[in-house]
């Protein structure tokens, strides 16, 4: 153990690496469009040349700046800079529009730093254990998660289940396009190859959160004036009191992340999600969430960092990535001639705890490095909107043509971002279709292995005690939200006003 | 555009698109390729179904309600030609990246959308000469800094032979 840490410490050239791997980490992540995914396939060519431990460790620090940057664009801009950040934006974008963009951007990157180390620890700590757990996962309790996933959409809808619901379903549907699992039968492409492969990621979410925001902006006459930002805060913008009043919500958002990370197929963003309305159920001012609840924020970003160690427990103990980024990381073991499996520990022991010694020292200068350029991201929301925005317009073809040198994910980004504007303006919620279509392949494969391997039978499920736990939390989540719309209904009708002028008096 | 106009504009998307991909998956005879499997047509029709069943639920709901507003509502801070230019400049740089180029639409798209979305008040001789300066060079920097520093392609279109 004492060796693999030694080899990174000992090492300026590995240092230098870690610090380099953080600092286009947190570019890739900040800016929309770019992502830790894509700035670790830019890199991965680069590592070849260099040793097994440099390598790694580079695209490592890319991983952890990569997660952590986000948080700068969904406060800054209210625009999530990697897929995880989504959650961020809720409550971390209220905040820089009241005013205080580096008190939210100081406890974000404060709980991220928190999440990640958590999230190594338990890595070093618990991978043996809950690897040999997640193995025991079959297609019934995948077949379950995902439902319990889909049906937060309820939660998520807000005051309209059924739109929440409908638009969750659409992105299912979308999911759909290009070739099916099991039997790769090719479904849905309209008679164009370029959605063979279905629709990517990166476009989605680009047109989604920043395509249709800029148009948006581009019908509005006057440009709204810029609230001033507080640059006045003392260390992180929180003080030991908040923060030991926050120590509940940041552990459960560390495990939820690190749990969330460890399964197979579920990304940062679901962690987001899963602890964000976890915070908001238990909270006992849960109106205040979405407005600039540091909550709110506390649990999304610490959950989404909490994700990297976890993603990475399946992958070094069964050669089982947690997420896109660690299958990632895998190739670039493979390709260093390191075999992940459960002797890896004792076949490369050394270059494992390498690996866990470069992604602490990678914490630690993300969280240097953005409590000191604070300043020079806040003063990112002076630059004038009308210049900004074209600009990140620029940068978003630019990120979508990147993932697949394809323009046609840059016409797909216009496309989604056309529809999630009419989405807007007919008031219909949004992230539940992202939410669809990022489980959708996953609800649809497992779903089907049910039906064929339980012969229609569903009483197969009581063999399945996991998967019954996350049924019924399915059915727990629709059923409260549709009583909370039910009994918001019946106080209106008492009142003798609708149901969105009763919500707008709560409010 | 009035809250019940909004609503039903919104369910009655849903409903097509439902209707739609139903009748898609239906006539699309995707094969079932092993024994005991349902297809690779039973799940998207299960959720078009779920979709159509929804939909139709929240007309039904909307019609019958008779405290949903019908009052249009106002919108005061709004530019349609403005907004529509936005997004037809935008669908052009789309539509053309590979054929025209990224080194030469960027500029042009840059430009065009800066001017559109610069305040009316701050347009002025330097303001577009500025903005056509800043088009450029921006478009240099991300230019250089991928193709170059990082080596990710981008489509050189009708400079292809020059770049």
């Amino acid at each position: 153990m004492l060796d693999g840490f030694m080899i990174v410490l000992s090492s300026p050239a590995c240092l230098g690496m870690i610090v380099l791997g953080v600092f286009i980490g947190i570019v890739f992540g900040a800016i929309p469009g770019l992502s830790s995914t894509m700035a670790l396939v830019l890199f991965l060519p680069m590592t070849f040349g260099l040793s097994t431990v440099n390598g790694l460790s580079l695209l490592l620090a890319l991983y952890v700046g990569g997660m952590s940057g986000g948080l700068i664009s969904a406060i800054l801009l209210k625009i999530p800079g990697t897929p995880a950040s989504m959650t961020t934006v809720w409550d971390g974008g209220p905040m820089a529009e009241k005013g205080e963009a580096g008190r939210a951007l100081g406890i974000a990157m404060l709980v991220s730093f928190i999440g990640t180390i958590v999230g190594i620890i338990a890595l070093i700590v618990l991978s043996p254990q809950l690897a040999k757990f997640a193995l025991n996962f079959t297609c019934y309790e995948y077949f379950a998660v995902s439902l319990f996933s889909l049906a937060i959409i309820a939660s998520l809808a807000g005051k309209d289940l059924i739109n929440g619901l409908l638009s969750g379903l659409l992105g299912v549907l979308i999911s759909m396009i290009g070739v099916a699992p099991i039997d790769a039968v090719m479904r849905f492409n309209f008679g164009t190859h370029q959605l063979d492969k279905g629709i990517d990621t990166v476009p989605m979410l680009v047109g989604m959160f920043a395509i249709a925001d800029i148009f948006a902006f581009g019908f509005k006459k006057r440009e709204d004036k810029l609230i001033p930002q507080n640059y006045h805060m003392k260390g992180f913008g929180i003080g030991l009191k908040e923060l030991a009043g926050q120590a509940i919500n940041i552990i459960r958002s560390a495990i939820i992340g690190v749990v969330v990370g460890i399964l197979p197929g579920i990304g940062g963003n679901t962690a987001g999600i899963f602890s964000y309305t976890l915070a908001k159920g238990t909270s006992k001012h849960p109106e205040e969430f979405g407005t600039g609840c540091v909550s709110g924020l506390v649990a999304s970003e610490t959950s989404n960092n909490a994700v990297i160690g976890g993603s990475m427990i399946p992958m070094l103990v069964l050669g089982v990535p947690g997420n896109t980024v660690a299958a990632i990381l895998l190739g670039g073991m493979t390709i260093k001639g390191i075999a992940p499996g459960p002797l890896i520990f004792t076949k490369a022991g050394d270059v494992v705890y390498a690996m866990y010694m470069a992604m602490i020292i990678a914490a630690i200068v993300m969280i240097v490095m953005e409590f000191f350029g604070i300043r020079v991201f806040v003063r990112l929301l002076d630059i004038p909107k009308h210049i900004l925005f074209p600009v990140i317009l620029a940068l978003c073809a630019v990120g979508c043509f990147g993932g697949n040198s394809r323009s046609f994910d840059v016409i797909l980004m216009f496309i989604v971002g056309m529809v999630a504007f009419v989405f807007k303006k007919l008031s219909l919620p949004t992230a539940p279709l992202i939410i669809g279509t990022i489980l959708g392949s996953m609800f649809e494969e497992n779903l089907r292995r049910v039906i064929t391997m339980s012969e229609g039978d569903l009483s197969a499920f009581l063999a399945h005690p996991i998967a019954l736990f996350f049924l019924a939390c399915s059915v727990f989540a629709v059923a409260s939200a549709l009583r909370k719309n039910v009994k918001a209904s019946m106080a209106a009708k008492k009142a003798g006003t609708t149901v969105k002028e009763e919500i707008e008096e709560e409010v | 555009m009035s809250e019940k106009m909004k609503n039903l504009l919104g369910d009655i998307l849903f409903l097509l698109i439902g209707v739609g991909m139903y009748i898609y998956a239906n006539t699309s005879n995707f094969p079932i390729r092993s024994r005991g499997d349902v297809g690779s047509a039973y799940v998207p029709k299960l959720v078009c179904l779920l979709m159509i069943i929804l939909s139709l639920i929240k007309i039904v709901m909307i019609l019958a309600n008779p405290r949903m507003s019908t009052k249009k509502e106002k919108s005061e801070n709004v530019n349609y030609t403005k907004g529509f230019l936005v997004i037809l400049v935008l669908a052009v740089y789309c539509f053309a990246f590979k054929k025209i180029g990224f080194p030469l639409l960027t500029p042009i798209m840059l430009f065009l959308e800066m001017i559109l979305m610069l305040p009316a008040e701050r347009r002025n001789k330097k303001a577009y000469f500025g903005l056509a300066a800043l088009s450029v060079s921006c478009t240099a920097f991300i230019f250089v800094a991928f193709y170059y520093g990082l080596k990710l392609m981008l489509p050189a279109g009708v400079l292809k032979n020059i770049l």
